[in-house]
């Protein structure tokens, strides 16, 4: 009985006196940091994470337009309402700028990748290095677009005083945001993507990752926004060497919602859509007047009547194509856009027809057979007219032109005084106007001071 | 772990065998009336040589069916015993053993009760009697036993016992109530009479030289005199708690019993002062909170059953509803199933609840500790008769009055529609086939302008709109009478070396919204078994809940903002009862010709819904635990215990094929192929079917010795022990398509395959189905505690608990952390000097110190990761970030020191208890807001420290107590407050953000803007911190002027509960109060129009709204900012401003109770009972006063929302059989 007792009792302690191991295994599901597969698995997170990019700048564009007091107008979002009609501020003190937060996080998540990934365990270098590379075209994408909606547009001369956007390159929380210049912003931006490219594959595993491609197409931008029109056409084109696959929209003229999704679709570069679900966008009449609406698919195809557009608000005529397949606006580089930074690099180089040549090649594939003919420039300023509406067209509806219409500035004639009646009241945005910066939330000045608003 | 790894589990130890008598001995007084001990054997035979009385005592008890209630320390200057007896009565055997022991006994209802002899100053003593014996020829003395309502009184034991009590001689009154002891030489003697149901007499006798008669008259025994003893486990081992130093309280059974609610909230609301039900919100909080966050802070103290911590840490368990997108373990509360979801215990089964509230208590308890301990015991058997009950509980109530819905009426609510109409913010729906339906009041509007009728006639129709209310359909046809059925049978008793409880419960709770049911079922099967002459004990606990409840939100979604909700013009039914069906995603027209075209109905009518739109939440729990005991010497026990817990949460989202939400889904996936003519489905017909499933698997395996040693005056007792612990969780997801009801198919879809969508595009249906969501914890724990006494009047102890936890990523160093207690206690009443103390005749002082802590859940070292996660679109395996890096991560920990009086007076009539106390909680961990130019928008900081302090008293006296009144009486009262100390939280951020902190501010704080009367386009404004006002559209950062309006939790509260019993009836009425606290009126809901950017359906309707800025010159009276002009600013500042914080103390009438129990005389007819108690209980009797003047009850200050309203007068019936 005793020795029964005795036995008992020790069973007990030594069951119960465990060791410390019994406490040191990991929770399933979540652990620390560890594997390279996990910080690849970080830029797996297209949906929620990498593919975010900017809202507000689609509202604030002058494609965008309805009369005023139209029903869309009216029941606008209050903070969607102060970006269409460019007030100083969009966001309270106390709301969280969705642009601006979205692409924090991202370069939060990336730095965490850059900085960690190559001491990580399980993979080989050359996965360490792929992550590695992926990370840091992912933190260059995002600062371009902080750079581009938040400082002021790249101006040589001013460049290296303009006041860009805080810099982060650590995972941390207390590090200092002074904002960097835009010069800075841009010097970090290249360097990252020039880091990245020799690491990566031509042409990506999903659209949603860097290649090769995307990094050309980039820089590609980064420089026309840098006004360096020889390297933006080059890289334009270093990109269209590697994929130059148009849609020809007269295979989905009859049949518009056979239209290839996201990760199908030919003349995707690099999938990044736009930071949030937009019913309908609609369209100003000037854009509507550039098109050939009888014969130009991209008018019959992705635009149709406000009325026919569910849950639109607007009669006018509005932004369809993000519909058809209901997969969001896509706004990261494509295989046409690369085409008319090339046509435009060429234009101002001063070569017409090349220029010409470019834009035709693509139109080709945008109307209907019988309706198309080509277009001519006489000199290269009018083949400059003609990428610029060009662009307007083959990039609607995505906040493309927010962008040009900042970077236009810089060139004679392009950019007018846009008006918009709201609530019966009219608001104007001159060029050279202030409101082309998006004002830094208020929140974030009030959590770190250091951070300098823009002029309002 | 080989242990752990095959899934077996060790036995645990019971309670060592005195500790189990003592145990059902509390039973016995505990629970509901023991009559009648004439089936139990009245005579002893014994035949013992040296042996220890504790032997004796167990060989009387197993003869007798007595149970014997004594400390252990009261046994340990007891002498051995020699006794040979045959068939003497219990009495006199009982006064043999006790004869040269230090000890008195007396009988307390069917219990023993032993205590020391120089402590007996409860009781009443055998006094001896003057010498004066004389010589002389006996006598006969006989007498009479009466009730004092003259009923005779048999099977009474009577001793007649010379003064030197060197002889006793012992009878039984016969049915007359007669005793008689022949040849009783003259002299002075006492009579003892004693009896199970009655009060002990002691009557002083002269015999001189004739034969002496007496009568005697004895009052029935009352509550207040048995509570002897009282016993409390806190998980580990059970302490009387005349030696406790910690603040703890137990509730028993009977308490609970008490208010047969069928909600276990309900039934302690207002019982224990520091303990704070929050019955609106199912939260119940110790000692206010130690977080920082009101809300979000860890405030939930620890709950455990039958010594391990439950698997569900909620004591109102309320099923979730968010199955349809997401991670299934992260459910939100939907408050359609009422208000009486019962916990996963059935509270019949509950003997007692122990609150641990100090750190001397809790700290046992070690990191889980910081904010209390409720410790649950559940019944077990006691040796004897078997005893059978059955307890059926009924209660019923209406649903709330819509009278005291603040909503604006019909055609008010036409008026803002005009508002909004003028302003153009509804697009003509016969624009385009793909129009929204808009409301029958917008449509006439339509028909105006387009001139289809005159504006007379649209006048004249919307006057007709505006004077319908669908208020009375609603509640005839959505509502119903909430009933609650609750059916209790429970079998109990024990024969020599075992003893067993068996229950079953089945309750049955259907709330005020149609098609909502909830069913529990809870099978509970405890036993204990004694081997090797009980050497070894061995427990098993068996307890099995299923619970079932089916949740339709049609009911609520009719009465709330949004698509399905009803304007207050829309009806139900029209006049001849026909349900109207409404279009909500097109007109009435275009979805009629979808509906021709083969689509499938496309409207909706709430009526319907009831049947189709089914959410069925199945919960079942299994608990099992073993324990072993074995005696190793006579002060040496060890226990082993293992306990494993499962749970199954199943919930099941049938979208029948006939729900609205089905059709339209099936319909918007639908398209008309010109060419084959026939329609084209993207999902196939059929219901839609999401099943979620979340199990919990929970081992606790523990080994504890225990020390128990007394040596002259001294009295040690000591645990050890160590324990480890998983707890695991599983969930999957899964959805199904074209679902068949009857034969339970369903069809297989590939979700990443696209369909055409009926207005154009496609779509995919990309599940977020694939995951399986787990985790594991683990715990390991060592403990000791140590309790010494001496001489019963001076007790210290002591506690240590070293807690280590699979927390990730967290260093060792950081991850466990050694916790603590000491205490100390004086019972000053057993002081000499403290005898001749009338009216006081109990005091004993308390003080406690120590700390507990809160593991680190929230914030971890290291950047965390979640993994198996899956895009939706590319399908590739994608992880996030959970939580990102605090590299200053530490532990939470609570130091409490606790000071305490207990003292009782006049014999017990009043008794009190003061507890003070202070605590200090460091390294509390807070999501701390984080500029999200870092990356993320909170951080988990070892943010700040938090300071509160706290009195507690409980004062209990029976002012009256007569032959047949007794009234009782029961007062708490808590008061608890605390600030942040902290100077990183200065109060200078200028703007109010929900769940902010502010140093030297509690944590619950409440702010409010400075409101400055509405601008000239009806929109708020604010002072700033200059004192100028400020524009909500100016957006600049200057800092607004921000008063600090109160504590947003009761500071002051308690209860106040009466009992007057008259013969067999019971009243008791119980008032409940809460003060010194605020709450923000929330009279403008989120439908607001246009905060949103979304007009369509329902739109707030709050009564406030009526009363809005409509034009300039309006802001000279309208505090509600205007429609035209609404922004972002306007509406939070007005919902922020100062005039909408009200003054929330109030005192509340909660339940009032009449119980019944049949007299024994009745009882003994019918014969085949052994009690039969009736109760009639009416709850939420409404508040007696309120602190504000506009007539809100703070607790539901919501008031434009029917959900919210306060609860309707509830009527509870019960009936109690006993057999």
């Amino acid at each position: 009985m005793k020795q029964l007792l005795y036995t008992i009792s020790a069973l007990a302690i030594f069951a119960t006196t465990a060791c410390r191991k019994y406490v040191e295994i990991s929770p399933v599901n979540v652990r620390e940091l560890k594997y390279t597969k996990d910080y690849q698995g970080l830029l797996y997170n297209s949906f929620q994470l990498t593919e975010k990019n900017y809202l507000y700048p689609v509202y604030a564009s002058d494609e965008v337009w309805t009369a005023d007091g139209a029903v869309w107008q009216n029941n606008l979002n209050i903070n969607a309402g102060y970006a269409y009609c460019w007030l100083p501020k969009i966001w309270s003190e106390t709301q969280e700028d969705q642009d601006w937060a979205s692409q924090y996080t991202l370069i939060y998540n990336t730095n965490i990748i850059v900085n960690e990934v190559m001491s990580s365990e399980g993979g080989t270098d050359a996965d360490k290095i792929k992550a590695y590379s992926e990370a840091l075209v992912h933190r260059a994408y995002a600062y371009y677009t902080l750079v581009n909606m938040y400082a002021k547009q790249y101006d040589p001369a001013t460049a290296t005083t303009d006041p860009g956007v805080p810099v982060v390159l650590q995972a941390n929380f207390t590090s200092s945001l002074k904002r960097v210049t835009v010069a800075g912003v841009y010097d970090q931006i290249i360097n990252d993507l020039q880091t990245a490219l020799p690491n990566l594959s031509p042409t990506p595993e999903v659209i949603t990752n860097p290649s090769k491609a995307a990094v050309y197409a980039i820089l590609s931008r980064v420089y026309l926004n840098q006004r360096d029109f020889i390297k933006a056409g080059s890289y334009a084109d270093s990109a269209l060497q590697l994929k130059n696959t148009l849609v020809d929209l007269n295979a989905y003229a009859t049949n518009p919602t056979a239209y290839p999704a996201k990760l199908n679709d030919p003349e995707n570069i690099f999938s990044k859509t736009v930071n949030g679900f937009l019913t309908g966008v609609p369209l100003s009449n000037d854009l509507v007047n550039l098109f050939d609406q009888t014969n130009d698919l991209r008018y019959t195809l992705f635009t149709k009547a406000g009325a026919d557009i569910p849950a639109s608000n607007f009669t006018n005529r509005g932004y369809y194509k993000h519909r058809l397949v209901n997969q969001g606006i896509y706004v990261g580089p494509k295989v046409p856009e690369m085409m008319l930074i090339k046509a435009e690099c060429e234009a101002r180089a001063g070569n017409t027809s090349s220029s010409v040549a470019i834009l035709n090649a693509l139109r080709r594939k945008r109307f209907t057979t019988a309706g198309y003919t080509d277009l001519t420039a006489t000199d290269p300023q009018q083949a400059l007219q003609l990428v610029i509406t060009e662009r307007r067209k083959e990039l609607m509806g995505t906040g493309a032109r927010w962008f040009d219409q900042r970077r236009l500035q810089k060139d004679n004639g392009f950019i007018s005084t846009v008006n918009r009646l709201f609530k019966g009241v009219t608001y104007t945005l001159a060029p050279g106007s202030n409101e082309y910066t998006f004002a830094i939330a208020d929140k974030y000045i009030l959590l770190n001071p250091e951070i300098e608003q823009n002029p309002r | 772990m080989q242990l752990q790894a095959n899934g077996k589990i060790l036995p645990y130890p019971l309670q060592k065998t005195l500790l189990m008598m003592k145990f059902t001995a509390l039973l016995v007084l505990a629970t509901c009336l023991q009559l009648q001990a004439k089936t139990y054997a009245q005579t002893i035979t014994l035949n013992v040589k040296n042996s220890p009385l504790e032997f004796v005592l167990a060989q009387l008890k197993k003869q007798s069916g007595y149970q014997f209630f004594y400390k252990d320390a009261a046994l340990r200057n007891a002498k051995p015993v020699t006794l040979e007896v045959s068939n003497r009565p219990f009495e006199e055997v009982l006064n043999l053993c006790f004869k040269d022991q230090p000890l008195n006994w007396s009988i307390v209802k069917k219990t023993v009760v032993i205590v020391e002899k120089e402590k007996d100053n409860s009781m009443v003593r055998v006094d001896t009697v003057p010498q004066s014996q004389a010589t002389g020829v006996p006598q006969t003395v006989s007498g009479t036993l009466l009730e004092n309502t003259g009923k005779p009184i048999h099977d009474a034991a009577v001793a007649l016992a010379t003064a030197t009590q060197s002889d006793i001689r012992y009878t039984r009154t016969n049915e007359q109530g007669v005793f008689s002891f022949s040849e009783v030489p003259p002299g002075s003697y006492i009579i003892v009479v004693t009896h199970v149901t009655y009060n002990r007499v002691d009557r002083k006798i002269k015999v001189t030289n004739a034969p002496v008669s007496v009568h005697i008259s004895m009052a029935p025994f009352t509550d207040e005199q048995k509570e002897v003893e009282v016993v409390m486990n806190n998980g580990y081992q059970s302490k009387s708690k005349a030696t406790q130093t910690g603040a703890a309280n137990v509730i028993t059974a009977k308490e609970i019993e008490a208010s047969p609610s069928t909600n276990i909230m309900e039934r302690l609301e207002g019982k224990e002062p520091g303990v704070l039900f929050d019955l609106r919100n199912n939260r119940i909080q110790i000692r206010g909170t130690n977080g920082l966050s009101a809300t979000t802070g860890l405030v939930a103290p620890l709950v455990v059953i039958d010594g391990f911590p439950a698997i569900d840490q909620n004591l109102t368990n309320i099923p979730s509803a968010s199955v349809d997108k997401g991670n299934p373990l992260t459910g939100k509360v939907i408050p359609a199933t009422g208000n009486a979801i019962l916990s996963t215990i059935n509270p019949n089964d509950i003997e007692s609840i122990t609150f641990l509230k100090d750190a001397a208590a809790a700290a046992i308890w070690g990191s889980m500790a910081a904010n209390g301990v409720i410790v649950i015991e559940t019944k077990r058997g006691r040796r004897g008769m078997p005893q059978v009950n059955l307890n059926t509980t009924w209660s019923v109530s209406n649903p709330a009055n819509f009278k005291n819905l603040k909503t604006m009426s019909g055609a008010e609510y036409i008026d803002l529609e005009k508002e909004l109409f003028n302003l153009n913010m509804y697009a003509d729906p016969i624009t385009s086939w793909k129009s929204q339906e808009v409301s029958d009041a917008i449509n006439t509007m339509f028909r105006a302008s387009r001139g289809e009728i005159t504006s007379a006639q649209r006048d004249s129709m919307l006057d007709v709109l505006g004077n319908r209310n669908n208020h009375g359909q609603i509640k005839n046809y959505l509502l119903q009478r909430a009933v609650t059925q609750q059916y209790n049978l429970s079998l109990s008793g024990g024969g020599d070396n075992s003893t067993y409880y068996l229950s079953g419960n089945y309750t049955r709770n259907v709330p005020v919204y149609k098609s909502n049911v909830n069913q529990n079922y809870y099978i509970t099967s405890n036993t204990t078994n004694d081997f090797f002459k009980r050497r070894l004990t061995i427990g098993t606990n068996l307890n099995y809940t299923y619970a079932q409840s089916q949740i339709n939100t049609a009911a609520i979604n009719a009465m709330s903002v949004g698509n399905t909700g009803l304007r207050p013009y829309e009806m139900l039914v029209d006049d001849n009862g026909v349900p109207i069906q409404r279009s909500i995603d097109f007109t009435k027209s275009v979805t009629d010709s979808f509906t021709r075209m083969g689509y499938l109905p496309w409207t909706y009518n709430p009526i319907d819904e009831l049947k189709y739109n089914n959410f069925i939440d199945t919960k079942s729990t299994v608990r099992m635990r073993l324990s072993g005991k074995g005696v190793l010497t006579d002060w040496l026990t060890v226990e082993v215990s293992g306990q494993l817990q499962r749970s199954n949460d199943q919930q099941d989202n049938l979208q029948n094929k006939d729900s609205y939400l089905t059709r339209e889904t099936l319909n918007m996936a639908t398209t008309y192929n010109t060419t084959t003519k026939k329609l084209v489905y993207g999902i196939p017909l059929g219901g839609i079917y999401q099943l979620s499933n979340i199990r919990g698997e929970d081992y606790g395996l523990r080994g504890q010795f225990n020390i128990n040693k007394s040596f002259k005056e001294h009295h040690l007792n000591v645990i050890a022990g160590s324990e480890i612990r998983q707890s695991k969780v599983t969930g999957t997801q899964q959805t199904m398509y074209g679902y068949d009801d009857d034969l339970g198919t369903s069809v297989v879809v590939n979700p990443g395959v696209a369909y055409n969508v009926l207005t154009g595009g496609t779509n995919t249906l990309h599940n977020f189905d694939n995951g399986i969501y787990r985790s594991i914890r683990r715990y390991l724990s060592y403990y000791g505690m140590l309790d010494y006494g001496w001489k019963n009047k001076y007790f210290i102890s002591g506690s240590l608990r070293y807690d280590d936890a699979n927390i990730v990523g967290v260093d060792r160093r950081h991850r466990a952390q050694p916790l603590w207690s000491v205490g100390s206690r004086w019972n000053v009443s057993s002081e000499p000097f403290m005898q001749n103390t009338y009216p006081l005749n109990r005091l004993s002082l308390r003080a406690t110190y120590g700390v507990g802590g809160n593991a680190p859940n929230g914030g971890q070292n290291y950047t965390t990761v979640n993994i198996g996660l899956t895009d939706p679109y590319t399908l590739l395996p994608y992880t996030s970030i959970g939580a990102a890096a605090n590299p200053m991560l530490g532990w939470e920990t609570t130091k409490t020191a606790n000071f305490g009086v207990d003292a009782g007076f006049f014999n017990e009539r009043i008794s009190l208890t003061v507890d003070v106390y202070k605590k200090l909680t460091e390294n509390i961990l807070y999501s701390i807001p984080v500029n999200a130019t870092y990356g993320v928008t909170f951080l988990q900081l070892n943010a700040a420290s938090l300071k509160s302090h706290g009195v507690e008293v409980s004062l209990t006296a029976v002012p009256v107590k007569t032959q047949n009144w007794r009234w009782s009486t029961n007062f708490n009262f808590a008061f608890n407050t605390n600030k942040v100390t902290d100077n990183r939280f200065p109060n200078n951020t200028g703007s109010i953000a929900p769940n902010m902190i502010y140093n030297n501010y509690p944590n619950d704080n409440v702010w409010a803007y400075a409101w400055a009367g509405l601008d000239s386009v009806g929109q708020t404004q604010v002072f700033d911190s200059t004192g100028k006002k400020l524009n909500s559209t100016a957006g600049n950062t200057s800092k607004k002027q921000m008063k600090y309006m109160g504590r947003s939790t009761p500071p002051y509260f308690g209860g106040f509960t009466n009992t007057i019993q008259y013969k067999n009836f019971t009243l008791t009425a119980r008032i409940t109060y809460y003060l010194g606290y605020v709450v923000r009126k929330i009279d403008i809901n989120s439908g607001y129009p246009n905060s949103n950017g979304v007009l369509s359906g329902m739109l707030d309707n709050s009564e406030a709204l009526a009363h809005r800025w409509r034009q300039a010159g309006d802001e000279a009276t309208a505090k509600v900012p205007g429609i035209a002009h609404i922004n972002f600013n306007s509406l939070d500042w007005y919902k922020s401003a100062d005039f909408n914080v009200l003054n929330a103390g109030n005192i509340r009438f909660q339940q009032l109770t009449l119980g019944y129990s049949l007299p024994q005389t009745v009882i003994k007819k019918i014969n085949a009972f052994k009690s039969i108690t009736a109760n009639a209980t009416i709850s939420n009797l409404g508040i007696i006063w309120r602190a504000n003047k506009e007539g809100i009850d703070p607790d539901y200050a919501n008031t434009s929302n029917f959900t919210n309203l306060p609860p309707s007068v509830n009527y509870t019936f019960n009936l109690n059989f006993s057999f």
